[in-house]
């Protein structure tokens, strides 16, 4: 049986899916044969990205409890009514927010909070479900290299993207008896809407400090993460993967 | 197969158990089968057997069979 052919039936959740890395990572799942649902909190967004890819459009705003129970149930019915199994899912959504200390407000710290951290538990709460009895099944978070090398500007930032690698030691710990594998990926300088606000001579410093000497795209994460939810790593859980081309801050 | 069997069923092949063990006043964390990784992967035979997807609160609520069968009562399920 062919790679494409194997992924039929296999259903891939990747919030954040209508931009940036989330974006790269739909289309090549897409291409591989893979039903991805596209998660963003634009509905015309994701029901256009849904039908290109023909894949399942899912929009809700992860830090929302109720939407996220709500879309869960609908993803559950439509899995079910196709036959169709929850593979992976992969937490993409989640923005990034730059200020030196003194201007760090609490409301903004919150927001970080609730979008990098509750919302990857409260979502692995409902993947899991959907995920027990599943063959291969796998998840993936997103932190960042400022986790582990901290940046000027970045402390709560990289305070949120930390708790990451706690999340995943654990959580691979809990699902592994369910046969649930988990990991994580630390991007180093992607070039995505998420660094945009950068000016032109912070992106050439970046540069200059990465051993591969650019930035890193969107699909060279994807492909990473591809990877981590394929067999290819069946014995890979519980990991926090850099993809940052060298890069130290 | 009548409801009762389907419950009986999900229990035996989920927690690894005899269908006899499978009475009201079975509950959870009272055998060794039926302990906390067990119990996701019994709601989710459950959920299969049934149709249904339990509010994550009747998760935790879920613990004796009896229970088990007032929260699929709730989802339409007669016993």
């Amino acid at each position: 049986m062919g790679e494409h052919a194997q992924k039929l039936g296999a259903c891939v959740l990747i919030t954040g899916s209508t931009s940036g890395i989330g974006l790269a990572l739909a289309e090549l799942l897409s291409g591989l044969g893979y039903v991805v649902a596209i998660n963003s909190r634009s509905s015309s967004a994701c029901e256009a990205l849904a039908k290109k890819l023909n894949g399942i459009a899912l929009p809700f705003d992860v830090t929302d409890s109720a939407q996220l129970d709500l879309s869960f149930r609908l993803l559950h019915q439509q899995l079910t009514k196709n036959s169709i199994e929850l593979k992976g899912f992969v937490h993409c959504a989640g923005s990034m927010n730059s200020a030196p200390l003194h201007a760090i407000k609490a409301d903004s710290l919150n927001t970080l909070y609730l979008e990098h951290i509750e919302s990857a538990v409260m979502l692995s709460k409902w993947a899991s479900r959907l995920m027990i009895n599943v063959a291969d099944a796998a998840m993936v978070f997103m932190s960042s290299i400022v986790a582990k090398q901290g940046s000027e500007g970045q402390v709560a930032y990289s305070t949120i993207k930390s708790a990451v690698s706690g999340l995943v030691a654990s959580l691979a710990k809990e699902v592994a008896p369910y046969g649930i594998r988990v990991n994580g990926v630390e991007p180093g300088v992607i070039d995505t809407p998420l660094i945009h606000e950068l000016s032109e001579e912070r992106r050439l410093d970046i540069v200059n400090n990465t051993l591969l000497q650019r930035l890193g795209s969107p699909e060279d994460v994807a492909s990473v993460i591809q990877f981590l939810l394929s067999e290819q790593a069946k014995f890979v859980t519980g990991q926090m993967i850099a993809v940052d081309g060298g890069l130290k801050l | 197969m009548n409801n009762t069997h389907k419950l009986v069923s999900a229990f035996e092949s989920s927690l690894n158990i005899e269908a006899g063990l499978v009475v009201d006043s079975l509950e959870y964390n009272t055998i060794p089968q039926w302990d906390s990784v067990a119990h996701m992967v019994l709601i989710a035979g459950l959920e299969k057997e049934f149709g249904v997807l339990f509010d994550m609160d009747d998760i935790i609520e879920m613990s004796s069979v009896k229970i088990a069968k007032e929260l699929l009562t709730k989802h339409g399920i007669e016993f």
